[in-house]
């Protein structure tokens, strides 16, 4: 009948005129969030200081080398270059030290998928193994997938000491802001150390 | 001669001259104990002076001991209520009321704690605090309690009715890390929507004080900085940001889309970038004894960021983002076609990306 395909184009074109009406992200929004904090009992006492060469996210295809990044005058951090690899943060401690190591990676690139574009969808609890450049495994585990906006990023709870091992991820998220040319959000991805596996030279029987 | 102004400054302190000298310089205790006895109150003043004229002045504005206090971003005596999705870095909490409310959405970096003893402890600090800003001399007094558009420079600024913000208010730490701001406000704080407060000079969040007699508030996207010492309630506009705390004694604090966060203060020389060997005397805590062969890739780290990075970095180009200028015209199986279509292709390029 007329009246019921009128009013299912009416409804479909609402629905794609609300797609299309300029959306803003929240400040923050929480993806995954881990609910038992029995693992943070594990007592890891020394990790020998080296920087990241190599991350391992199995659960969502990423296996990449690891760069550096420094700061740029105004105080902002480096992006990588390259939107296939990843860079540390390296005035931060190395991943495995106690405070916040940061890993930044691109979602995108104007040509496609970045090597951190499925990082939003990282769950609670997924693994995050860094490699060192002595050879020591660090395993990470994520506790926190947060969507912040980028006028609210919160800077000293991404680089900041905890007094934990921990370990972010950082990489663009939310809603593409097409006049600036940039994503309205960051994705961050909290994780804490859980276990080191020591390479061999450096085992002592 | 030119020193008469710091003598009038001296003699109108006197309770932070005795303050001073009982709790900063032991070692001249006995000796101005001394002075006391043998000489004249017109001479003490003078010798005041000279012994102290420029520590009076800075002993005017200290910093406040927040004791426990500190960590919390969010402090309320009623109640705390959240609309939105603020993020709270810090603790929140509540005493003696009982209901935090808005926490999701909101979202906590920190602990939350209602009717706690975490919470009364960090209230009777709170208490504690707002009575030494109240008490904080000499104070310039602020012209009709008006604050847009000027610049200060370290110091405690009254008025004995409201505060109020319109504009940018910039607050100059004369390359000084350690330099306090503390405003008193008689009666109300206020801002107007936009207003900002901007640090220069090394001054920073961790050193600013609002001590305000009544409530606050803080309008829409105003960017506010400092510790607000408030007897009754605060309550802070949609998206308004603090880099500070919110702590009220007796009312509520009430937020709205905001963002809260409790500053930590760089080390007094930390504003430069030669700071590198203070931050890192922390280094044996972390450094491993397992490699030695490898010393010379590990010295070169350091134990904690020396600068944390300012910004949300860019990194990402859009070219997998969802286009905003989709026709309206495709409506219906068409779109569904086109969607399913994108969806495909953005599959295939992602593999060949990875």
């Amino acid at each position: 009948m007329w009246w019921s395909i009128a009013a299912l184009a009416f409804g479909v074109g609402a629905y794609s005129l609300a797609a299309t009406l300029p959306r803003t992200d929240p400040k923050a929004a929480v993806l995954a969030h881990v609910t038992s904090t029995s693992n943070s009992t594990t007592k890891i006492s020394v990790v020998a200081r080296s920087r990241p060469v190599r991350i391992t996210i199995r659960s969502i295809g990423v296996n990449t080398q690891v760069g550096t990044l420094g700061l740029q005058p105004d105080h902002q951090v480096m992006v990588p270059t390259n939107t296939r690899v990843v860079g540390w943060y390296k005035d931060g401690p190395p991943p495995g030290q106690i405070g916040s190591a940061v890993i930044l990676g691109h979602v995108d690139s104007t040509q496609g998928p970045g090597v951190f574009f499925d990082l939003k969808s990282l769950k609670a609890g997924a693994r995050v193994s860094v490699v060192l450049q002595n050879g020591t495994v660090t395993n990470f585990s994520v506790t926190k997938v947060v969507q912040y906006s980028k006028s609210s990023f919160p800077d000293r709870l991404v680089y900041g000491s905890h007094g934990t091992r921990s370990l972010q991820l950082v990489t663009c998220g939310g809603t593409f802001d097409h006049a600036t040319g940039h994503y309205e959000s960051n994705i961050v991805v909290f994780t804490n150390l859980m276990s080191v596996s020591l390479p061999k030279a450096l085992v002592r029987s | 001669m030119s020193s008469d102004p710091a003598i009038i400054r001296t003699t109108s302190s006197w309770k932070n001259f005795y303050k001073f000298r009982g709790s900063r310089r032991p070692v001249h205790r006995s000796g101005v104990r001394f002075t006391l006895g043998i000489v004249a109150t017109g001479l003490l003043s003078l010798v005041t002076l000279m012994a102290f004229s420029g520590e009076v002045a800075m002993a005017a504005a200290t910093p406040i001991n927040l004791g426990n206090a500190t960590p919390f971003a969010v402090l309320a005596g009623s109640t705390v209520t959240n609309t939105g999705s603020s993020v709270i870095t810090g603790n929140v909490g509540l005493s003696p009321g009982t209901s935090i409310t808005g926490f999701p959405p909101g979202l906590v970096h920190g602990t939350t704690g209602a009717a706690d003893a975490s919470s009364l402890a960090a209230q009777s600090s709170s208490t504690a605090a707002y009575l030494i800003a109240a008490g904080e001399t000499p104070f310039s007094t602020v012209a009709a309690g008006t604050l847009g558009g000027t610049t200060l420079v370290p110091g405690v600024y009254q008025s004995a009715s409201g505060l109020a913000l319109n504009g940018t208010l910039t607050l100059n730490g004369g390359g000084d890390a350690n330099a306090v701001f503390i405003f008193q406000a008689g009666s109300t704080l206020t801002t107007a929507s936009g207003s900002s407060v901007v640090l220069i000079g090394g001054a920073q969040a961790c050193n600013v004080f609002w001590q305000v007699g009544s409530s606050a508030t803080l309008g829409t996207t105003t960017s506010f900085v400092g510790t607000i010492l408030a007897q009754t309630s605060v309550t802070l506009n949609n998206g308004a940001s603090v880099q500070g705390r919110l702590l009220a004694q007796t009312g509520a604090v009430t937020l709205n889309n905001n963002t809260v966060n409790v500053p930590t203060c760089a080390a007094a020389a930390a504003t430069t970038t030669t700071t590198t060997p203070t931050t890192t005397t922390t280094k044996p805590v972390t450094t491993g004894t397992k490699a030695p062969a490898k010393r010379r890739t590990t010295t070169t780290l350091p134990a904690s960021p020396t600068i944390i990075p300012v910004g949300a970095p860019k990194t990402g180009e859009g070219g997998t983002a969802r286009s905003s200028s989709t026709p309206l015209g495709l409506i219906g199986l068409g779109a569904l076609g086109v969607g399913v279509a994108a969806t495909s292709v953005a599959v295939r390029s992602r593999r060949r990306h990875q």
